[in-house]
């Protein structure tokens, strides 16, 4: 009678619902058509720039998948990243590592506020982070009084987001090693299973004997420091550090976290869903800025993705009965 | 020959998991009562949701007086005549009758502003015929559970349907309540209302029906006319077939006064207006039940000795050591978790699978040695409840919300026991069980006393009480009343419910408002 795997009905049933799977197809789809119509796509180079592109994006959503895991939203994740680049940015002058590590600190103290804020005040997390991405924002315009910090001088910081270890970008490396401690931590440890069991059932969460706002306060540190991290390799992109870098960020990170299978209620979602959903998203990117549609245009279809994503899962989720 | 009123051939439905009807047949003539009846998943609640167009049937033809209908959405149901009062609560507890009986089908003023004073008097109406007075502009939280019953009849009357569909109305009312209900049920049918009943006690079932037609396993496997000979027995022995011929389990064996160890002592225990003055001793190997209506006090006393509410005077022990726990955390690592009467708000994440529902509070004791979790412990344990406690369920991977309640329920049990518990707090064992699992459940318990736990058991059903625990506390307005011992003469049915009922009298119906 028991048996360890899904029965046949539920099989089939389940791979046609199941993200992970539908996202493969999305991406053969784009990768051959786009290729058709756009040749250049294909290129080595340009999918080189895609994959390194995707990673750090990806990264942000990584972050963003832990809190909405947990039933919660961070939209401060690009405000964070703006604010730990340009603390580090600060210390650039003592060396590369230095400023690394004042970055991802402070993108994780930014993560623990929020989620302070979210579990101690019981706050909304949409108002308090909607709320701490003005604050982030701006501090970080004032502690540069909105100049940028050039990295000239800095070629182990540079040769973060634009180095090759064995012909593979840095920053794909760096994404996937996240991508992998993250994905054996939700499947393989107590906490994975807590953050799942608190995101489906707060409630049930806490009387099971989870700390939930321990459990929140995992996820809003591990979206901040992801969101710190991303920003170094994008940063090295231009050779800058600028106060507004990581605007408009939260959206391609949460964006990228939906397209990736992640339910906006909680728990439900998986990092190699996100890693696939990073890819997607910025191959089809890729493929609108390749076919000329300019970059004015890129934010406004990002938006649109966003919102289509959402309508075609819904409709995907909608329960049968 | 005149047409059936409603006339079902052959419905097919299936779930993930789950085929819930295989080919169901069934009509319903103008001015009967038919009820359904069957164990958790025998398919009631799946065929009245179809014909009420919660969902579409895989197979199959549904017929309203001869013509053939399609049933695609609840809309479409009322439209055909179709109302239907659910299980599950529907009502917003915010909004007030009047704006809860309208919801959807608010009257306005040239189609824009509302017209209050019409909606008024129509609800009026409606509650005037199902004989109760209820303050229309009352908000629903404010209203007692009787109250609310009424309401979710009166919100499915309102459109005057042909066939009415009522889902385990009679759950929440008390013997006089049903009764008067009933009334109204007759006269309802008198006039010529096809009305299909849904419930699990069968008693009731018995009196009400003019047909009982019996579900097993997603089939209906035969029709009962009720009469002054048809028992309980005969109808149970139908619902199980050759699944289970047992009698309900009772016999506690009542432990030796010679090793009666003291587990949890609480003195003076007080929550205000919850619970008053709580004095009680629970033993090693003891099953005591708590017996009292809804809103004595029970729920949240129980959840207070775990942790789940604080407490605000009296003293608490466990095995001798004085506590106060502040969250739910503490009262399991003292070895006390609550079942809760609520499992789908606070017992179980329904979208996640069997396995991780079980092994959630004790992933402590499922790791390895570099601390993170063992899998294949984490589901040879949750395979191991699954089977101790018979669940129901293609596999441990399976997503709760796709398993009846009695197996739901049971996951919540398997949680607790996984974990290890000394002390298990159940609040309602059998709430939305069916008859076989209910039997599974009390079996579960007694198993687990005789394993030297010690459980509190608290039930609406005194019956339920009776067949399984050592003693009973009666309680009623947040106070024990009373104590009675198994093997005394006092241990009845009767005599429990006169001591609740007698103290009710004294009581002011106020508690009841205020917990409803």
């Amino acid at each position: 009678m028991i048996s360890n795997g899904l029965d046949d009905d539920n099989f089939k049933k389940g791979i046609l619902k199941n993200h992970t799977f539908i996202l493969f197809i999305i991406l053969a789809c784009v990768m051959i058509i786009g290729s058709i119509f756009v040749p250049s796509l294909a290129q080595k180079g340009n999918l080189l720039n895609v994959l390194r592109l995707a990673s750090i994006v990806g990264l942000a959503a990584i972050g963003a998948t832990m809190v909405l895991l947990v039933g919660e939203i961070d939209l401060s994740i690009g405000s964070i990243m703006s604010l730990s680049l340009v603390t580090g940015g600060l210390m650039v002058g003592y060396g590369s590592l230095p400023a690394l590590a004042v970055t991802c600190l402070t993108g994780i103290v930014l993560g623990i506020i929020n989620g302070v804020l979210v579990t101690k005040l019981k706050i909304n997390s949409l108002m308090v982070t909607l709320g701490t991405m003005s604050v982030f924002a701006g501090l970080a315009n004032v502690v540069t009084r909105g100049q940028s910090i050039f990295l000239y001088d800095s070629p182990l910081y540079l040769s973060l987001g634009r180095g090759y270890i064995a012909g593979i970008p840095v920053p794909v490396i760096i994404f996937l090693f996240v991508g992998i401690v993250l994905s054996i931590m939700l499947r393989y440890t107590k906490t994975g299973k807590e953050i799942y069991f608190t995101g489906a059932n707060k409630r049930a969460a806490w009387v099971s004997g989870i700390n939930t706002d321990k459990i929140k306060l995992i996820a809003y540190s591990i979206s901040g420091l992801t969101a710190a991290l991303a920003g170094p390799l994008l940063s090295s992109q231009t050779n800058r550090i600028t106060p507004i870098q990581g605007v408009g960020f939260e959206l391609s990170a949460i964006a990228v976290a939906v397209l990736g299978g992640t339910s906006l209620i909680g728990g439900k979602g998986t990092v190699i869903g996100t890693i696939l959903g990073a890819l997607t998203f910025q191959l089809l990117l890729n493929v609108l800025t390749l076919s000329g549609v300019g970059t004015y245009m890129e934010q406004v279809l990002k938006g649109f993705l966003l919102i289509v994503i959402v309508v075609v899962y819904q409709v995907i989720d909608k329960p049968r009965r | 020959m005149q047409e059936p009123l409603l006339l079902l051939k052959n419905i097919h439905k299936q779930f993930p998991g789950v085929k819930a009807l295989k080919g169901v047949n069934f009509s319903l003539e103008k001015g009967k009562i038919v009820s359904l009846v069957g164990t958790n998943g025998a398919g009631k609640s799946t065929l009245s949701n179809i014909i009420a167009g919660i969902y579409p049937p895989d197979a199959g033809e549904i017929f309203i007086e001869g013509r053939n209908v399609t049933i695609s959405d609840p809309k479409i149901a009322e439209q055909l005549g179709v109302g239907i009062v659910h299980q599950e609560p529907t009502l917003v507890p915010n909004m007030t009758v009047v704006e809860n009986i309208f919801l959807n089908k608010e009257i306005t003023k040239n189609r824009i502003v509302l017209d209050l004073k019409k909606m008024k008097q129509e609800s009026e109406k409606v509650l005037e015929f199902l004989g109760f007075q209820i303050d229309v502009d009352k908000k629903v939280e404010a209203l007692t559970l009787v109250e609310k019953e009424i309401v979710e009849i009166a919100k499915a009357m309102l459109l005057k349907p042909r066939i009415l569909i009522l889902d385990e109305v009679t759950a929440p009312l008390n013997k006089d309540e049903v009764d008067h209900l009933f009334k109204i049920i007759k006269d309802l049918r008198n006039n010529g209302m096809g009305i299909i009943f849904i419930g699990h006690k069968l008693q009731e079932i018995i009196e009400i029906s003019d047909s009982i037609m019996v579900f097993r396993d997603g089939k209906n496997v035969g029709e009962l006319i009720p009469s002054e000979n048809l028992s309980e027995k005969e109808v149970i022995a139908l619902m199980l077939g050759s699944i289970l011929n047992e009698d309900l389990v009772t016999g506690a064996k009542v432990p030796d006064s010679g090793q009666r160890q003291e587990v949890l002592k609480l003195a003076g225990l007080s929550k205000q207006k919850l619970f008053e003055d709580i004095n009680f001793t629970l033993h090693k190997g003891e099953i005591v039940g708590f017996a009292g209506l809804k809103g004595s006090g029970i729920t949240e006393l129980f959840q207070s000795l775990q942790g789940i509410i604080t407490f605000d005077s009296g003293e608490m022990y466990v095995k001798g050591k004085r506590v106060k726990f502040k969250h739910p955390k503490d009262g399991i690592e003292a070895g006390i978790g609550m079942v809760t009467n609520d499992r789908q708000r606070e017992g179980l994440a329904l979208t996640l699978d069997v396995k991780d529902n079980i092994a959630v509070s004790s992933l402590n004791y499922l790791r390895n040695k570099f601390r993170t979790l063992n899998t294949k412990l984490l589901k040879d344990n949750a395979g191991k409840y699954v089977q101790a406690l018979s669940i129901k369920t293609p596999s441990i991977n399976q997503f709760v919300q796709n398993l009846s309640g009695g197996n739901q329920q049971k996951i919540v049990i398997a949680k607790w026991l996984l974990r290890n518990l000394d002390i298990i707090l159940v609040d309602e064992p059998t709430r939305g069980v069916d008859v076989k699992a209910k039997n599974e459940i009390y079996k579960l318990l007694i198993n687990e006393k005789n394993n030297g736990k010690s459980l509190l058991v608290a039930s609406p059903e005194t019956r339920e009480l009776l067949s399984i625990c050592d003693r009973i506390l009666i309680i009623s307005g947040g106070k024990i009343i009373s104590e009675v011992y198994r093997n005394t003469k006092e241990f009845n049915e009767e005599d429990i419910l006169n001591t609740i009922h007698s103290s009710q009298r004294h009581c002011t119906t106020a508690r009841a408002v205020f917990q409803g």
